[in-house]
């Protein structure tokens, strides 16, 4: 018993080492995307842009952030987002699409700190 | 059943050799086989590495005492829950555990780095190996547990007395589990080092994951030792600058540090250099806690495993250290910033500082830990450093630390004007005065227990305006009040999971300010039947009464404790001596409240039927204890996403040109 139990405590990784050295790789098979590529980057540097522009909302919601901090760090952040798209040489269709969706997201923090949902709501 | 552990051990030696040497290879040659054969490889060390456990502990069970360790960690009188405790009370399985848990924690990380660092986790494979593959050696060649006696003993020697407490199933385990998890973002970093990844910032979501666990696992281990050696050592403290605990402090501050110091990468791309620096400074520092931990030179009241070992992990650690920094000049060029620090006033300038302050804090802790190596060296006489030379010269940094801890968070990214800081600041600091009043009307005087009560305010204040401030403004969106705060929590959990946090270490640092400065320690001669009275509690010594174990003599207080008239509690502290070791252990009796803790211990039963109890009055210890599962789930909530934000995060769409041009 203690036999065969220690060969196949051997033979387990043995054949988990050897398994992809001998199998064939199909050529569709599915290759990552780099995680250093420009696109990963700018993927990268996008979301902190995004991420920067939510968390300036919320520190001028929360009482953080004077009007010229506010104005100063929210330019900051969309210049960035520009920059972004700018670098990855999209359609303009495209850019449009996605400021759009920026706007909104900003907009609707806006909104929310400003106290205006209730109105718009009822309006 | 041992021969099955031995050889499950040479085959895990076997196969990390493979893996650190192929982990390398298919990153280096961007061999696909190679990196997933290395992985696969990986993946089978914790089985390997668990079956060698069970047959250790399987052997404590059946005290099978032809096993050299067993024979040396357990007997027949030890209870059979405790052979878990045995397994890692000496050096030896204490090592086997390490890299039994190291392969489990290592082998989760890399299934999760090959998802999302795909190109750089070959190299931090090698690197998780070459950690792994020194452990493992070192088992087999110089420490190993499952080695066999050849004359088998009728009994073995006993477990150490002071490992019997249940604390220790817990806080050993995550201690070494948090001192070796630090390997894990080491690896992430010195990966990306290698693989000349380092200027895209690749990495750092993983690093900042894996870091925060490694920091979570740290913090659990250090406040469930405080824990244990406050309930069971007997000393009526929880904290005493001694070289092991130092050990575990000085990586934890070092990962303190870097998980702060993360999210300024992230968000800016700034300090990629001094984020490397960091994780290698708090590996080295984990590997010292190691080298002392395991026999060093460092005189210590509770170095569990002792042995001479220590002197290779010492010569592991410096060229660990050596490689690592020479790895990092040859990519120095890599780390270089995206932005520049644009205002002192922000929050990666506090980040900064309060990392200048932890790295302060970490070398002043190892100075005076291996000073008396030094001593010993030059001046040929030991000497050793004490608490008040720790506690004058951290105590006001870790002041400085907290007083950071509140106003950083508070601060924008990048810049914040003089306005904006004074308007943040007006709430915390009215409650500050509003606690130095408090402390002055309650007779408190000593000026840095009020200065440490103030920051502590200082910070608290932030977080309720913050936390009052957005709860409010979506109450006025129509919300009730407890939805309004939990969508805010909801709204940003890093945010939020890290005030928990903070909350947390504002209720552990007024735990230590108040128990530190307001502490009442008396000791008392007591016949059988008298009683005796500090500050409101009076206490009564009903008698003793002894009990011979197979293992142990006890003896056991009876005393009734009364607070301003009425009875609060029978007290049962007892003093055991174990023949086997000549040691003699005392546990002292605890009544515990939200504003201290009345603590008794015997230090001496008479024959004249008299005693010695020492009696102490600890202020707001519980708040320490109280501290660690509100951290614990801090630190979970902020590594959480909640689902509405995955909803909302609005993607780039692939360009063209970029997908087709694969050279970019």
């Amino acid at each position: 018993m203690v036999v065969l139990i220690s060969l196949a405590l051997c033979l387990f990784p043995f054949v988990l080492i050897i398994f992809p050295l001998i199998r064939k790789y199909s050529a569709s098979e599915f290759i990552p995307q780099d995680e250093s590529s420009l696109f990963a980057d700018l993927e990268r540097r996008w979301d902190s842009a995004i991420e920067g522009l939510r968390s300036t909302e919320l520190e001028r919601m929360v009482g953080n952030l004077h009007d010229q901090d506010y104005e100063w760090l929210k330019n900051i952040h969309l210049f960035e987002a520009a920059l972004v798209l700018r670098a990855l040489d999209l359609q303009e269709s495209e850019q449009n699409v996605l400021i759009e969706e920026v706007k909104m997201e900003v907009f609707r923090t806006v909104l929310i700190s400003q106290e205006k949902y209730n109105l718009e709501e009822k309006e | 059943m041992v021969e099955i552990g031995q050889i499950s051990l040479i085959t895990s030696f076997i196969v990390v050799l493979y893996t650190s040497i192929v982990g390398f290879a298919g990153g280096g040659l961007n061999g696909r086989d190679l990196a997933q054969s290395a992985r696969w490889g990986f993946y089978s060390l914790p089985i390997l590495l668990i079956v060698t456990t069970i047959t250790l502990i399987y052997s404590f069970v059946i005290n099978d005492f032809s096993v050299k360790y067993v024979a040396e960690n357990s007997n027949l009188a030890m209870p059979s829950a405790y052979a878990w405790v045995a397994f890692y009370s000496g050096n030896e399985g204490s090592l086997l555990y390490i890299a039994a848990a190291f392969s489990i924690m290592s082998s989760v990380s890399v299934l999760i780095l090959n998802k999302k660092l795909p190109y750089t986790a070959p190299y931090a494979l090698g690197v998780m190996s070459l950690v792994l593959l020194f452990f493992i050696a070192v088992l087999l060649f110089m420490a190993n547990p499952l080695e066999k006696l050849p004359i088998v003993p009728a009994d073995g020697k006993g477990i150490n007395p002071l490992l019997i407490h249940f604390g220790m199933f817990i806080h050993p385990p995550f201690q070494m589990l948090g001192l070796i998890s630090v390997a894990i973002p080491f690896s992430v970093c010195i990966a990306t080092l290698i693989s000349g990844r380092g200027s895209r910032d690749e990495w750092v979501d993983q690093g900042r994951l894996w870091g925060m666990i490694s920091w979570l696992l740290l913090t659990i281990g250090l406040i469930l030792g405080g824990w244990w050696a406050y309930t069971i050592l007997g000393w009526g403290g929880y904290w005493a600058w001694d070289p092991v605990e130092n050990s575990a402090l000085m990586p934890w501050l070092a990962m303190t540090a870097f998980v702060h110091s993360i999210m300024v990468q992230k968000r800016r791309g700034l300090f990629r250099m001094w984020n490397m620096i960091l994780i290698i400074t708090a590996f080295t520092m984990a590997q010292l806690g190691m080298f002392i931990n395991r026999g060093g030179p460092v005189p210590s009241v509770h170095s569990f495993a002792e042995s001479t070992m220590g002197w290779v992990f010492l010569g592991v650690m410096a060229v660990t250290l050596f490689l690592s920094i020479v790895i990092f000049v040859f990519r120095f060029d890599t780390l270089k910033s995206r932005g520049v620090l644009e205002s002192p006033i922000s929050r990666e300038a506090v980040f900064l500082s309060q990392n200048a302050l932890f790295l302060l804090i970490a070398f002043v802790t190892l100075w005076g830990t291996i000073f008396p190596i030094f001593s010993e060296t030059f001046d040929e006489t030991t000497m050793t450093i004490g608490q008040p030379f720790f506690n004058k010269v951290n105590g006001p940094l870790m002041l400085l630390l907290i007083f950071l801890m509140g106003i950083g968070p508070l601060l924008p990214w990048r810049k914040a004007s003089l306005n904006s800081l004074f308007k943040m600041l007006t709430f915390p600091l009215i409650l500050s005065i509003l606690i130095v009043s408090v402390c002055l009307l309650l007779g408190l005087t000593k000026i840095w227990a009020i200065f440490g009560f103030a920051t502590c305010a200082i910070a608290l204040g932030g977080i309720i305006q913050e936390w009052f401030r957005g709860t409010k403004s979506r109450v006025k969106r129509g919300d009730k009040i407890h939805l309004s705060f939990i969508r805010l929590i909801n709204s940003n959990r890093p945010r939020y999971g890290g005030y928990i946090v903070h909350i947390s270490i504002i209720m552990l640092a007024m735990g230590i300010t108040a128990s530190s400065f307001y502490d009442v320690q008396k000791d008392v001669v007591m016949a059988v039947g008298e009683s005796q009275s500090i500050g409101d509690y009076t206490f009564k010594y009903l008698g003793v009464s002894q009990e011979v174990f197979p293992d142990r003599i006890e003896e056991t207080a009876k005393f009734e404790l009364w607070t301003n008239g009425k009875f609060v509690d029978y007290l049962y502290p007892y003093r055991a001596f174990y023949p086997e070791f000549r040691l003699s252990a005392t546990r002292g009796a605890i009544h515990s409240n939200l504003i201290r803790d009345f603590y008794l211990v015997p230090s001496d039963f008479k024959e004249d039927g008299q005693a010695l109890f020492r009696v102490l009055i600890n202020p707001m210890v519980s708040w320490m204890w109280i501290s660690g599962p509100i951290l614990i789930f801090g630190t979970i909530f902020s590594l959480t996403v909640s689902s509405s934000r995955r909803r909302k995060k609005i993607k780039l769409p692939i360009a063209n040109s970029i997908f087709e041009s694969r050279s970019l």
